[in-house]
Protein backbone atom coordinates (compact mmCIF):
# COMPACT_ATOMS: atom_id res chain seq x y z
CA UNK A 1 0.00 0.00 0.00
CA UNK A 2 1.51 3.23 -1.12
CA UNK A 3 -1.29 5.63 -0.23
CA UNK A 4 -3.00 5.93 3.11
CA UNK A 5 -6.53 4.66 3.49
CA UNK A 6 -9.55 6.61 4.68
CA UNK A 7 -10.95 6.49 8.19
CA UNK A 8 -14.72 6.96 8.10
CA UNK A 9 -16.81 7.08 11.25
CA UNK A 10 -20.43 5.92 11.03
CA UNK A 11 -22.37 7.84 13.63
CA UNK A 12 -25.88 9.10 14.41
CA UNK A 13 -26.36 10.40 17.93
CA UNK A 14 -29.62 8.55 18.42
CA UNK A 15 -29.55 4.83 18.95
CA UNK A 16 -31.31 2.24 16.82
CA UNK A 17 -31.15 4.09 13.51
CA UNK A 18 -28.94 1.44 11.91
CA UNK A 19 -25.31 2.45 12.42
CA UNK A 20 -24.08 -1.10 12.93
CA UNK A 21 -26.10 -2.47 10.03
CA UNK A 22 -24.79 0.29 7.78
CA UNK A 23 -21.20 -0.32 8.87
CA UNK A 24 -21.49 -4.04 8.19
CA UNK A 25 -23.17 -3.51 4.83
CA UNK A 26 -20.89 -0.76 3.57
CA UNK A 27 -17.86 -2.75 4.73
CA UNK A 28 -19.01 -5.86 2.91
CA UNK A 29 -19.92 -3.80 -0.14
CA UNK A 30 -16.50 -2.16 -0.26
CA UNK A 31 -14.85 -5.55 0.14
CA UNK A 32 -16.98 -6.89 -2.70
CA UNK A 33 -15.55 -4.11 -4.87
CA UNK A 34 -12.07 -5.42 -4.10
CA UNK A 35 -11.05 -2.85 -1.48
CA UNK A 36 -9.24 -3.86 1.68
CA UNK A 37 -11.47 -2.93 4.58
CA UNK A 38 -11.33 -3.09 8.34
CA UNK A 39 -14.41 -2.51 10.48
CA UNK A 40 -13.81 -1.34 14.04
CA UNK A 41 -16.56 -1.68 16.61
CA UNK A 42 -15.96 1.21 19.01
CA UNK A 43 -19.07 0.49 21.05
CA UNK A 44 -17.15 -0.89 24.01
CA UNK A 45 -19.38 -2.86 26.37
CA UNK A 46 -22.16 -3.31 23.82
CA UNK A 47 -20.59 -5.47 21.16
CA UNK A 48 -22.80 -5.92 18.09
CA UNK A 49 -20.90 -5.64 14.84
CA UNK A 50 -19.55 -9.18 15.01
CA UNK A 51 -23.10 -10.54 15.35
CA UNK A 52 -24.38 -8.76 12.27
CA UNK A 53 -21.53 -10.32 10.29
CA UNK A 54 -21.94 -13.71 11.99
CA UNK A 55 -18.42 -13.71 13.44
CA UNK A 56 -19.08 -13.84 17.17
CA UNK A 57 -17.39 -17.15 17.79
CA UNK A 58 -14.14 -16.13 16.17
CA UNK A 59 -13.30 -13.34 18.60
CA UNK A 60 -10.15 -14.00 20.61
CA UNK A 61 -8.75 -10.51 21.13
CA UNK A 62 -10.66 -7.25 21.04
CA UNK A 63 -10.14 -3.51 20.71
CA UNK A 64 -9.24 -3.00 24.38
CA UNK A 65 -6.69 -5.84 24.20
CA UNK A 66 -5.03 -4.10 21.24
CA UNK A 67 -4.95 -0.76 23.03
CA UNK A 68 -3.69 -2.29 26.28
CA UNK A 69 -1.00 -4.14 24.32
CA UNK A 70 -2.26 -7.58 25.31
CA UNK A 71 -1.66 -8.89 21.81
CA UNK A 72 1.45 -8.54 19.67
CA UNK A 73 -0.08 -6.18 17.12
CA UNK A 74 -3.51 -5.18 15.93
CA UNK A 75 -3.22 -7.84 13.25
CA UNK A 76 -3.53 -10.57 15.82
CA UNK A 77 -6.91 -9.24 16.93
CA UNK A 78 -8.38 -8.84 13.45
CA UNK A 79 -11.02 -11.35 12.45
CA UNK A 80 -11.29 -12.28 8.80
CA UNK A 81 -14.79 -12.22 7.34
CA UNK A 82 -16.36 -15.51 6.22
CA UNK A 83 -17.12 -14.27 2.71
CA UNK A 84 -14.40 -11.79 1.83
CA UNK A 85 -10.72 -12.25 2.49
CA UNK A 86 -10.08 -8.54 2.24
CA UNK A 87 -12.64 -7.68 4.96
CA UNK A 88 -11.53 -7.82 8.57
CA UNK A 89 -13.14 -6.71 11.78
CA UNK A 90 -11.81 -5.56 15.11
CA UNK A 91 -14.42 -6.38 17.73
CA UNK A 92 -15.00 -4.28 20.82
CA UNK A 93 -14.69 -5.60 24.37
CA UNK A 94 -17.91 -6.81 25.92
CA UNK A 95 -16.86 -6.73 29.57
CA UNK A 96 -15.33 -3.24 29.70
CA UNK A 97 -16.75 0.24 29.32
CA UNK A 98 -16.05 3.36 27.26
CA UNK A 99 -13.42 4.67 29.70
CA UNK A 100 -11.13 1.76 28.84
CA UNK A 101 -9.91 3.70 25.80
CA UNK A 102 -8.64 7.25 25.39
CA UNK A 103 -9.13 9.39 22.27
CA UNK A 104 -5.35 9.66 21.71
CA UNK A 105 -5.06 5.88 21.75
CA UNK A 106 -7.88 5.55 19.23
CA UNK A 107 -6.20 8.13 17.07
CA UNK A 108 -2.91 6.28 16.92
CA UNK A 109 -4.71 2.99 16.28
CA UNK A 110 -6.57 4.59 13.36
CA UNK A 111 -3.25 5.88 12.00
CA UNK A 112 -1.85 2.35 12.06
CA UNK A 113 -4.96 0.84 10.51
CA UNK A 114 -5.19 3.31 7.65
CA UNK A 115 -1.64 2.51 6.71
CA UNK A 116 -2.70 -1.09 6.13
CA UNK A 117 -6.21 -0.81 4.66
CA UNK A 118 -8.04 1.16 1.96
CA UNK A 119 -10.99 1.83 4.23
CA UNK A 120 -11.30 1.91 8.01
CA UNK A 121 -14.96 2.07 9.05
CA UNK A 122 -15.62 2.93 12.68
CA UNK A 123 -18.95 1.88 14.15
CA UNK A 124 -19.70 4.64 16.65
CA UNK A 125 -21.82 4.13 19.78
CA UNK A 126 -24.99 6.16 20.30
CA UNK A 127 -24.69 9.32 22.37
CA UNK A 128 -22.20 12.17 22.50
CA UNK A 129 -20.13 11.07 25.47
CA UNK A 130 -16.77 9.35 25.81
CA UNK A 131 -17.60 6.60 23.29
CA UNK A 132 -18.41 9.16 20.63
CA UNK A 133 -15.30 11.21 21.39
CA UNK A 134 -13.18 8.08 21.11
CA UNK A 135 -14.78 7.07 17.84
CA UNK A 136 -14.30 10.41 16.10
CA UNK A 137 -10.78 11.02 17.42
CA UNK A 138 -9.08 9.31 14.49
CA UNK A 139 -11.70 9.87 11.81
CA UNK A 140 -11.09 11.74 8.55
CA UNK A 141 -14.64 11.61 7.25
CA UNK A 142 -18.04 10.85 8.69
CA UNK A 143 -21.27 9.22 7.60
CA UNK A 144 -24.18 10.47 9.66
CA UNK A 145 -26.98 7.92 9.66
CA UNK A 146 -30.46 9.17 10.37
CA UNK A 147 -34.05 8.04 10.02
CA UNK A 148 -36.82 10.23 8.68
CA UNK A 149 -37.99 11.00 12.21
CA UNK A 150 -37.87 14.31 14.06
CA UNK A 151 -35.92 12.88 17.00
CA UNK A 152 -33.30 11.19 14.83
CA UNK A 153 -32.84 14.33 12.72
CA UNK A 154 -32.48 16.49 15.83
CA UNK A 155 -29.77 14.22 17.22
CA UNK A 156 -28.07 14.06 13.85
CA UNK A 157 -27.96 17.85 13.76
CA UNK A 158 -26.27 17.91 17.16
CA UNK A 159 -23.75 15.34 15.96
CA UNK A 160 -23.03 17.32 12.81
CA UNK A 161 -22.31 20.37 14.97
CA UNK A 162 -19.81 18.37 17.01
CA UNK A 163 -18.22 16.84 13.90
CA UNK A 164 -17.83 20.28 12.35
CA UNK A 165 -16.23 21.53 15.56
CA UNK A 166 -13.82 18.60 15.37
CA UNK A 167 -12.95 19.56 11.78
CA UNK A 168 -14.10 16.26 10.27
CA UNK A 169 -15.11 16.65 6.66
CA UNK A 170 -16.74 15.77 4.41
CA UNK A 171 -19.77 14.70 6.41
CA UNK A 172 -22.08 12.47 4.38
CA UNK A 173 -25.73 11.96 5.15
CA UNK A 174 -27.28 8.52 4.94
CA UNK A 175 -31.04 8.40 5.27
CA UNK A 176 -31.94 4.96 6.55
CA UNK A 177 -35.25 3.11 6.82
CA UNK A 178 -36.92 5.44 4.38
CA UNK A 179 -40.47 4.59 3.28
CA UNK A 180 -41.19 6.38 0.01
CA UNK A 181 -44.94 5.78 0.02
CA UNK A 182 -45.37 6.97 3.61
CA UNK A 183 -43.31 10.08 2.91
CA UNK A 184 -45.40 10.65 -0.23
CA UNK A 185 -48.53 10.86 1.93
CA UNK A 186 -46.81 13.39 4.14
CA UNK A 187 -46.89 11.11 7.19
CA UNK A 188 -43.13 10.93 7.43
CA UNK A 189 -40.39 13.49 6.94
CA UNK A 190 -39.41 13.70 3.29
CA UNK A 191 -35.86 13.79 2.01
CA UNK A 192 -36.29 17.52 1.41
CA UNK A 193 -37.42 18.07 5.02
CA UNK A 194 -34.36 16.28 6.36
CA UNK A 195 -32.04 18.04 3.93
CA UNK A 196 -33.49 21.43 4.81
CA UNK A 197 -32.40 21.04 8.41
CA UNK A 198 -29.18 19.09 8.08
CA UNK A 199 -27.95 20.63 4.83
CA UNK A 200 -25.43 17.88 4.12
CA UNK A 201 -24.33 15.99 1.05
CA UNK A 202 -26.74 13.05 0.76
CA UNK A 203 -24.74 9.91 0.04
CA UNK A 204 -27.82 7.76 -0.28
CA UNK A 205 -31.14 6.58 1.01
CA UNK A 206 -31.83 3.07 2.20
CA UNK A 207 -35.45 1.99 2.00
CA UNK A 208 -37.14 0.15 4.83
CA UNK A 209 -36.77 -3.53 4.04
CA UNK A 210 -37.72 -6.50 6.16
CA UNK A 211 -34.96 -8.49 4.56
CA UNK A 212 -32.41 -6.32 6.35
CA UNK A 213 -33.62 -7.47 9.76
CA UNK A 214 -33.67 -11.04 8.59
CA UNK A 215 -30.20 -10.91 7.09
CA UNK A 216 -28.76 -9.14 10.15
CA UNK A 217 -30.12 -11.88 12.36
CA UNK A 218 -28.65 -14.51 10.09
CA UNK A 219 -25.31 -12.74 10.08
CA UNK A 220 -25.37 -12.12 6.34
CA UNK A 221 -25.27 -8.47 5.24
CA UNK A 222 -28.14 -7.34 2.99
CA UNK A 223 -25.72 -5.77 0.53
CA UNK A 224 -24.94 -9.26 -0.77
CA UNK A 225 -28.62 -10.11 -1.26
CA UNK A 226 -29.30 -9.35 -4.90
CA UNK A 227 -33.07 -9.31 -4.37
CA UNK A 228 -33.05 -6.84 -1.51
CA UNK A 229 -33.93 -3.21 -2.24
CA UNK A 230 -31.89 -2.10 0.73
CA UNK A 231 -28.99 -4.14 -0.58
CA UNK A 232 -29.23 -2.29 -3.88
CA UNK A 233 -29.20 1.02 -2.04
CA UNK A 234 -26.14 -0.02 -0.06
CA UNK A 235 -24.34 -1.01 -3.26
CA UNK A 236 -25.10 2.45 -4.63
CA UNK A 237 -23.66 4.07 -1.53
CA UNK A 238 -20.55 1.94 -1.81
CA UNK A 239 -20.05 3.20 -5.35
CA UNK A 240 -20.49 6.76 -4.17
CA UNK A 241 -17.96 6.23 -1.41
CA UNK A 242 -15.44 5.01 -3.97
CA UNK A 243 -16.42 7.57 -6.60
CA UNK A 244 -18.33 10.59 -5.28
CA UNK A 245 -19.68 11.28 -8.77
CA UNK A 246 -21.69 8.02 -8.95
CA UNK A 247 -25.49 8.44 -9.12
CA UNK A 248 -27.60 8.30 -5.98
CA UNK A 249 -30.43 5.89 -5.51
CA UNK A 250 -33.79 7.48 -6.28
CA UNK A 251 -36.74 6.29 -4.24
CA UNK A 252 -39.43 4.52 -6.18
CA UNK A 253 -42.54 6.63 -6.54
CA UNK A 254 -45.76 4.67 -6.25
CA UNK A 255 -48.03 5.17 -9.26
CA UNK A 256 -48.10 4.66 -12.98
CA UNK A 257 -44.49 5.55 -13.49
CA UNK A 258 -43.27 3.06 -10.93
CA UNK A 259 -42.53 0.29 -13.38
CA UNK A 260 -40.45 2.49 -15.61
CA UNK A 261 -38.65 3.96 -12.61
CA UNK A 262 -37.95 0.52 -11.25
CA UNK A 263 -36.30 -0.47 -14.51
CA UNK A 264 -34.26 2.69 -14.36
CA UNK A 265 -33.22 2.07 -10.75
CA UNK A 266 -32.23 -1.51 -11.40
CA UNK A 267 -30.19 -0.38 -14.36
CA UNK A 268 -28.29 2.04 -12.22
CA UNK A 269 -27.71 -0.65 -9.66
CA UNK A 270 -26.32 -3.26 -11.98
CA UNK A 271 -24.26 -0.88 -14.08
CA UNK A 272 -21.11 -0.59 -11.97
CA UNK A 273 -20.91 -4.27 -10.98
CA UNK B 1 -7.22 18.48 16.27
CA UNK B 2 -7.24 15.76 18.90
CA UNK B 3 -7.37 18.25 21.67
CA UNK B 4 -10.55 19.75 20.38
CA UNK B 5 -12.00 16.30 20.14
CA UNK B 6 -11.20 15.19 23.64
CA UNK B 7 -12.60 18.29 25.28
CA UNK B 8 -14.77 20.07 22.78
CA UNK B 9 -15.65 22.85 25.18
CA UNK B 10 -12.30 23.35 26.90
CA UNK B 11 -11.88 26.81 25.51
CA UNK B 12 -14.89 28.95 24.77
CA UNK B 13 -14.95 32.39 23.27
CA UNK B 14 -17.56 34.88 24.26
CA UNK B 15 -18.20 38.23 22.69
CA UNK B 16 -18.42 41.11 25.13
CA UNK B 17 -18.68 44.80 24.63
CA UNK B 18 -14.94 44.93 25.26
CA UNK B 19 -13.94 42.52 22.55
CA UNK B 20 -13.57 38.79 22.86
CA UNK B 21 -13.33 36.99 26.17
CA UNK B 22 -11.51 33.68 25.91
CA UNK B 23 -12.57 31.40 28.75
CA UNK B 24 -10.16 28.59 29.50
CA UNK B 25 -11.63 25.77 31.54
CA UNK B 26 -9.71 25.47 34.77
CA UNK B 27 -9.20 21.71 34.72
CA UNK B 28 -7.98 21.68 31.13
CA UNK B 29 -4.38 20.60 30.59
CA UNK B 30 -2.23 23.70 29.98
CA UNK B 31 -0.66 22.52 26.73
CA UNK B 32 -4.03 21.49 25.45
CA UNK B 33 -5.41 24.88 26.41
CA UNK B 34 -2.71 26.61 24.38
CA UNK B 35 -3.43 24.50 21.33
CA UNK B 36 -7.14 25.07 21.63
CA UNK B 37 -6.75 28.83 22.03
CA UNK B 38 -4.65 28.94 18.89
CA UNK B 39 -7.16 26.85 16.97
CA UNK B 40 -10.02 29.04 18.10
CA UNK B 41 -8.28 32.27 17.23
CA UNK B 42 -7.35 30.90 13.82
CA UNK B 43 -11.00 30.61 12.92
CA UNK B 44 -11.76 33.42 10.51
CA UNK B 45 -14.86 34.20 12.51
CA UNK B 46 -12.77 35.24 15.51
CA UNK B 47 -9.68 36.62 13.87
CA UNK B 48 -10.71 40.16 13.03
CA UNK B 49 -8.37 43.09 12.69
CA UNK B 50 -7.84 45.03 15.86
CA UNK B 51 -9.91 42.61 17.91
CA UNK B 52 -9.41 43.06 21.63
CA UNK B 53 -8.95 39.83 23.49
CA UNK B 54 -9.22 39.16 27.23
CA UNK B 55 -8.61 35.89 29.02
CA UNK B 56 -10.69 34.30 31.74
CA UNK B 57 -8.39 31.89 33.53
CA UNK B 58 -10.49 31.04 36.58
CA UNK B 59 -8.40 29.73 39.47
CA UNK B 60 -5.61 28.44 37.23
CA UNK B 61 -2.21 29.40 38.68
CA UNK B 62 0.34 30.41 36.09
CA UNK B 63 4.06 30.91 36.47
CA UNK B 64 5.59 33.78 34.52
CA UNK B 65 7.11 31.17 32.23
CA UNK B 66 3.77 29.62 31.35
CA UNK B 67 2.24 33.07 31.06
CA UNK B 68 4.83 33.95 28.42
CA UNK B 69 3.86 30.81 26.52
CA UNK B 70 0.22 31.77 26.80
CA UNK B 71 0.95 35.26 25.48
CA UNK B 72 2.99 33.82 22.63
CA UNK B 73 0.17 31.48 21.68
CA UNK B 74 -1.96 34.54 20.95
CA UNK B 75 0.56 35.55 18.31
CA UNK B 76 0.00 39.05 17.03
CA UNK B 77 -3.24 39.45 18.92
CA UNK B 78 -2.81 41.85 21.80
CA UNK B 79 -4.04 40.71 25.17
CA UNK B 80 -6.04 43.50 26.74
CA UNK B 81 -6.82 41.97 30.12
CA UNK B 82 -6.96 38.94 32.36
CA UNK B 83 -9.67 37.70 34.68
CA UNK B 84 -8.58 35.32 37.39
CA UNK B 85 -9.33 34.38 40.95
CA UNK B 86 -5.72 33.35 41.48
CA UNK B 87 -3.56 36.03 43.08
CA UNK B 88 -0.45 34.52 41.53
CA UNK B 89 -1.87 34.60 38.03
CA UNK B 90 -2.97 38.20 38.45
CA UNK B 91 0.41 39.23 39.83
CA UNK B 92 2.17 37.56 36.93
CA UNK B 93 -0.15 39.19 34.40
CA UNK B 94 0.40 42.60 35.94
CA UNK B 95 4.16 42.08 35.85
CA UNK B 96 3.71 41.84 32.06
CA UNK B 97 1.86 45.12 32.11
CA UNK B 98 -1.51 43.52 31.51
CA UNK B 99 -4.51 44.67 33.43
CA UNK B 100 -5.72 41.88 35.68
CA UNK B 101 -8.86 41.79 37.75
CA UNK B 102 -10.29 39.28 40.15
CA UNK B 103 -13.19 37.26 38.90
CA UNK B 104 -14.49 34.42 36.84
CA UNK B 105 -16.83 34.89 33.96
CA UNK B 106 -19.94 33.74 35.74
CA UNK B 107 -19.18 35.85 38.77
CA UNK B 108 -17.91 38.82 36.80
CA UNK B 109 -20.96 38.74 34.61
CA UNK B 110 -23.20 38.67 37.63
CA UNK B 111 -21.32 41.45 39.39
CA UNK B 112 -21.36 43.52 36.25
CA UNK B 113 -25.09 43.22 35.95
CA UNK B 114 -25.62 44.15 39.59
CA UNK B 115 -23.37 47.18 39.33
CA UNK B 116 -25.12 48.31 36.19
CA UNK B 117 -28.45 47.92 37.91
CA UNK B 118 -27.24 49.97 40.88
CA UNK B 119 -25.84 52.61 38.59
CA UNK B 120 -29.11 52.83 36.75
CA UNK B 121 -31.04 53.20 39.97
CA UNK B 122 -28.68 55.94 41.12
CA UNK B 123 -29.05 57.77 37.84
CA UNK B 124 -32.79 57.56 38.05
CA UNK B 125 -32.79 58.74 41.63
CA UNK B 126 -30.57 61.65 40.64
CA UNK B 127 -33.00 62.80 38.01
CA UNK B 128 -36.01 64.69 39.31
CA UNK B 129 -38.24 63.55 36.54
CA UNK B 130 -37.15 60.25 35.04
CA UNK B 131 -37.86 60.91 31.38
CA UNK B 132 -36.73 58.16 29.09
CA UNK B 133 -35.41 55.01 30.57
CA UNK B 134 -31.84 54.41 29.57
CA UNK B 135 -31.49 51.01 28.03
CA UNK B 136 -29.20 49.05 30.33
CA UNK B 137 -26.97 48.08 27.46
CA UNK B 138 -25.91 51.68 27.01
CA UNK B 139 -24.78 52.21 30.57
CA UNK B 140 -21.10 51.49 31.00
CA UNK B 141 -20.29 48.01 32.17
CA UNK B 142 -17.67 48.19 34.88
CA UNK B 143 -16.38 44.68 35.19
CA UNK B 144 -14.55 43.28 32.16
CA UNK B 145 -11.02 44.50 31.59
CA UNK B 146 -9.90 46.70 28.80
CA UNK B 147 -12.21 49.62 29.52
CA UNK B 148 -14.23 50.51 26.43
CA UNK B 149 -14.76 54.09 25.39
CA UNK B 150 -17.22 53.88 22.58
CA UNK B 151 -20.63 53.18 24.02
CA UNK B 152 -22.49 52.15 20.93
CA UNK B 153 -24.31 48.90 21.07
CA UNK B 154 -22.12 46.02 20.06
CA UNK B 155 -23.36 43.45 17.58
CA UNK B 156 -22.27 39.86 17.16
CA UNK B 157 -22.33 38.53 13.62
CA UNK B 158 -22.68 34.79 13.25
CA UNK B 159 -21.96 33.86 9.65
CA UNK B 160 -23.10 30.25 9.74
CA UNK B 161 -26.00 28.03 10.73
CA UNK B 162 -26.42 27.23 14.40
CA UNK B 163 -27.08 23.53 14.84
CA UNK B 164 -28.85 21.70 17.63
CA UNK B 165 -27.08 22.17 20.97
CA UNK B 166 -25.19 25.28 19.85
CA UNK B 167 -25.89 28.45 21.74
CA UNK B 168 -24.79 32.04 21.34
CA UNK B 169 -24.93 34.44 24.27
CA UNK B 170 -24.05 38.07 23.74
CA UNK B 171 -24.51 41.27 25.73
CA UNK B 172 -25.58 43.22 22.66
CA UNK B 173 -27.37 42.55 19.37
CA UNK B 174 -27.02 39.32 17.40
CA UNK B 175 -27.23 38.94 13.64
CA UNK B 176 -27.26 35.43 12.19
CA UNK B 177 -26.39 34.92 8.52
CA UNK B 178 -27.73 31.41 8.43
CA UNK B 179 -30.42 29.23 9.93
CA UNK B 180 -31.28 28.52 13.53
CA UNK B 181 -31.85 24.79 13.54
CA UNK B 182 -34.21 23.21 16.07
CA UNK B 183 -32.45 22.83 19.40
CA UNK B 184 -30.20 25.88 18.96
CA UNK B 185 -30.45 28.97 21.16
CA UNK B 186 -29.73 32.67 20.93
CA UNK B 187 -29.59 34.90 23.96
CA UNK B 188 -28.99 38.62 23.41
CA UNK B 189 -29.33 41.63 25.63
CA UNK B 190 -30.28 43.63 22.55
CA UNK B 191 -32.08 42.87 19.29
CA UNK B 192 -31.90 39.73 17.22
CA UNK B 193 -31.96 39.53 13.43
CA UNK B 194 -31.91 36.18 11.64
CA UNK B 195 -31.53 36.05 7.89
CA UNK B 196 -32.21 32.32 7.54
CA UNK B 197 -34.91 29.98 8.76
CA UNK B 198 -35.72 30.17 12.46
CA UNK B 199 -36.52 26.88 14.14
CA UNK B 200 -34.45 27.40 17.30
CA UNK B 201 -35.13 29.47 20.40
CA UNK B 202 -34.47 33.16 20.68
CA UNK B 203 -34.36 35.32 23.78
CA UNK B 204 -33.89 39.00 22.98
CA UNK B 205 -33.48 41.59 25.70
CA UNK B 206 -32.56 38.79 28.07
CA UNK B 207 -31.47 41.25 30.77
CA UNK B 208 -34.99 42.64 30.98
CA UNK B 209 -34.80 45.11 28.09
CA UNK B 210 -38.37 44.99 26.80
CA UNK B 211 -37.52 47.41 23.97
CA UNK B 212 -35.58 44.67 22.24
CA UNK B 213 -36.93 43.31 18.98
CA UNK B 214 -36.64 40.17 16.94
CA UNK B 215 -36.69 40.25 13.16
CA UNK B 216 -36.77 37.13 11.01
CA UNK B 217 -37.38 36.28 7.38
CA UNK B 218 -38.67 32.78 7.86
CA UNK B 219 -40.11 31.99 11.26
CA UNK B 220 -41.34 28.56 12.20
CA UNK B 221 -43.27 27.92 15.41
CA UNK B 222 -40.68 27.97 18.22
CA UNK B 223 -40.15 29.64 21.57
CA UNK B 224 -39.46 33.36 21.27
CA UNK B 225 -38.79 35.53 24.29
CA UNK B 226 -38.31 39.26 24.65
CA UNK B 227 -37.49 40.33 28.20
CA UNK B 228 -40.26 38.62 30.22
CA UNK B 229 -42.63 38.07 27.30
CA UNK B 230 -42.82 34.50 26.01
CA UNK B 231 -44.40 33.10 22.87
CA UNK B 232 -44.56 29.33 22.54
CA UNK B 233 -45.32 29.01 18.87
CA UNK B 234 -49.10 29.33 19.11
CA UNK B 235 -50.42 31.12 16.04
CA UNK B 236 -53.71 32.09 17.66
CA UNK B 237 -51.86 33.69 20.51
CA UNK B 238 -49.84 35.68 18.03
CA UNK B 239 -53.09 36.80 16.38
CA UNK B 240 -52.03 35.37 13.04
CA UNK B 241 -53.61 32.90 10.65
CA UNK B 242 -50.23 31.87 9.38
CA UNK B 243 -46.72 33.05 9.97
CA UNK B 244 -45.80 35.76 7.47
CA UNK B 245 -42.61 35.46 5.48
CA UNK B 246 -40.92 38.36 7.23
CA UNK B 247 -41.93 39.29 10.72
CA UNK B 248 -40.92 41.80 13.34
CA UNK B 249 -41.57 40.82 16.92
CA UNK B 250 -41.70 43.32 19.75
CA UNK B 251 -42.87 43.19 23.32
CA UNK B 252 -45.62 45.13 25.06
CA UNK B 253 -46.72 44.36 28.62
CA UNK B 254 -45.03 40.96 28.61
CA UNK B 255 -46.91 39.98 25.44
CA UNK B 256 -45.15 39.52 22.13
CA UNK B 257 -46.54 41.47 19.21
CA UNK B 258 -46.10 40.25 15.66
CA UNK B 259 -45.97 42.63 12.73
CA UNK B 260 -45.65 41.22 9.27
CA UNK B 261 -43.17 43.06 7.10
CA UNK B 262 -43.38 43.54 3.39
Amino acid sequence: MSTMGKVIVVTSGKGGVGKTTCTANLGSGLAQQGKTVVLVDTDIGLRNLDLVLGLENRIVFDLVDVIDGKCRSFRQALIRDKRFENLQILASAQSRDKDAVKPEQMKSLCQELKGAFDYVLLDCPAGIEMGFKNAIAGADEAIVVTNPEVSAVRDADRIVGLLEAADIKPIHLLLNRFKPNVAQKGQMLSVEDVQEILNLQLIGMVPEDERVVHSSNKGEPAVLDSKSKAGLAYRQIVHRLIDPGAPAWAPEQPGLMSKIRRMFTVNLGSQPN
Amino acid sequence: MTQTLTTPEGVTIKGTRHGLLVCVREDLDFDMALTQIQEKLNEPFFAQEGQRVSLDLGWRELSSESFTRLKDSLGTIELSGVLSTSLQTRTVAESFGIKAIIGRLGLAHHQGRRLRQEQKEQEEAAKDEPSEETPPTETPAPSPPGGSDEEQEATLYIKRTLRSGQKAVYPGNIVVWGDLNPGSELEAEGDVLVLGTVRGRIHAGCNGNSEAQIYCHSLHPTVLRIADGIWTGDLKEAGLKQLPAAVKVSCAKDQLRFESQK
